[in-house]
C-alpha cells in the first residue's frame, strides 16, 4: 500500500484489498461457510407453475394423530432424511392437509407438526448445518437459508417429482427466528402452494418429545 | 509515543476484533443484517462478504501506521454507519442483537433495546477516536 498521505487513495486502495479478500476466501470456503454473492432465485417448474388454487378448508390434526403420545428421541442414530424427490404424489396426505385457499405460507402449532410428522409429511429445517447436527427433526432435510446451496437444492426439490400441493413444514429455531418464514418467501413463487411454518420450531419440538436425531444429513 | 499512534492502536485493535467474528462465519453475518431491515437483499451477501475484510485491513492500517489517515476516515465512517443503522432500529422498536463483535449472548427484547443505547454510545466513543487521526500527518 502507498504510505503517501493521500485519505482517498488510501481509502480505496483498502477497499479494493477487502474486496479482493472476500473473493478469494469465499471462493475457498467450505459449504457451510461460503456465501452467495447475490441470492438467485430458482426459476419455477414450467409444467406446474402456480394456478389458483381451488377453496380447501384448512384441516385440522386427524384427532387419532394428534392424540398419539409423542414417540422416544432418537438421539445416538439418525434418521435418514427423506429423499429429495419424495414418492409422486400423494393424495391422502393432501386430502389430509389440503392447500389453503389463499395458497401462502402459514402458521401451524405444535400439535399439527407432530401429526403431519407422523403422516409422512416433508420437513425442511432452515437453520445452519452446525445447529441442525446438534439435534434436528428426524428424517427433516436440511435447507440452511444462510448457506450457499440453498437455490441448487430448492431447484432440486422443483424439478423432482414432488406435488406442489403436498404439505412441506418449514421450522427453524422457534421465538423470533425468521429463517423458516425466509425459506417460505423463497418457495412460495417456485409454486409450492402448501407450506406450513411450524412456529415453535426445534426448541417446542424436542419440548414435547417428538421423534428427533443428530449428525448429519442423511439422505436414503 | 505520541497521543495519535495511541488512539491508532486502540481503533485498530478494535477494528480486529470486530472484523474476526465476522470472517470466520460470513452467514451469521449476513444473518444479523437481516434483522436490521436496512439493506436491500440484493446487497445484503455483498457488505457481509466485503465489510469484515474492510474491517481487517483498516485495524491493520492502523496498527502498522500505514494508510492510517484513509483507514481512520472509514473507521470514522463506519462507526458512525453502525451507530445510525442501531439508532434507527431504536426508534423503531425492533430489539436486534447488533453482531457487532461477534454473536452476542441471548438477550430478552427489554434487554437487547437497552444494550442498543450503550452500543450507540460505544460506536460514537469510538468514531471520537478517529477524530484525531482523520488529518494526514504534517
Amino acid at each position: 500500500m502507498r504510505t503517501n498521505e493521500r485519505p482517498g487513495r488510501q481509502m480505496a486502495t483498502l477497499l479494493a484489498l477487502a474486496f479482493a479478500c472476500a473473493l478469494v476466501s469465499n471462493a475457498l470456503a467450505g459449504p457451510t461457510r461460503r456465501l452467495a454473492w447475490y441470492p438467485t432465485h430458482p426459476a419455477p417448474r414450467p409444467s406446474t407453475n402456480p394456478a389458483p388454487i381451488a377453496a380447501a378448508p384448512p384441516a385440522p390434526a386427524p384427532p387419532a394423530l394428534a392424540a398419539t403420545a409423542p414417540g422416544p428421541v432418537a438421539k445416538a442414530s439418525p434418521h435418514p432424511a427423506a429423499p429429495l424427490s419424495p414418492a409422486p404424489s400423494t393424495p391422502a396426505l393432501q386430502d389430509l392437509y389440503p392447500a389453503p385457499a389463499h395458497g401462502a405460507p402459514f402458521e401451524i402449532e405444535d400439535a399439527e407438526a407432530l401429526a403431519l410428522h407422523r403422516a409422512g409429511a416433508l420437513f425442511l429445517d432452515a437453520r445452519r448445518t452446525s445447529i441442525y447436527e446438534e439435534g434436528h427433526i428426524a428424517s427433516a432435510r436440511l435447507f440452511s437459508y444462510w448457506e450457499d446451496g440453498l437455490d441448487a437444492k430448492l431447484q432440486v426439490l422443483a424439478d423432482a417429482t414432488f406435488d406442489f400441493k403436498d404439505p412441506v413444514v418449514i421450522y427453524c429455531s422457534g421465538g423470533d427466528c425468521r429463517d423458516s418464514h425466509l425459506l417460505a418467501d423463497r418457495m412460495w413463487p417456485l409454486g409450492y402452494r402448501n407450506l406450513r411454518i411450524f412456529k415453535g420450531g426445534w426448541p417446542a419440538w424436542k419440548a414435547m418429545g417428538g421423534p428427533s436425531a443428530q449428525g448429519r444429513e442423511v439422505v436414503k | 509515543m505520541t497521543l495519535r499512534r495511541i488512539f491508532a492502536l486502540a481503533l485498530g485493535l478494535v477494528m480486529l476484533a470486530a472484523a474476526w467474528p465476522k470472517l470466520i462465519d460470513p452467514p451469521s453475518f449476513a444473518q444479523t443484517l437481516y434483522t436490521f431491515r436496512i439493506l436491500p437483499e440484493s446487497l445484503r451477501h455483498a457488505v457481509a462478504l466485503v465489510l469484515p475484510w474492510l474491517e481487517l485491513w483498516i485495524g491493520l492500517a492502523l496498527i502498522t501506521g500505514r494508510g492510517e489517515s484513509g483507514a481512520a476516515r472509514w473507521a470514522f465512517l463506519l462507526m458512525l454507519g453502525f451507530a445510525g443503522a442501531i439508532g434507527l432500529n431504536l426508534l423503531r422498536g425492533n430489539p436486534i442483537d447488533c453482531g457487532c463483535f461477534g454473536e452476542g449472548p441471548v438477550r430478552t427484547a427489554a434487554e437487547k433495546l437497552m444494550a442498543m443505547r450503550w452500543e450507540i454510545l460505544r460506536d460514537l466513543a469510538f468514531a471520537a477516536l478517529a477524530v484525531p487521526l482523520l488529518k494526514p500527518r504534517a
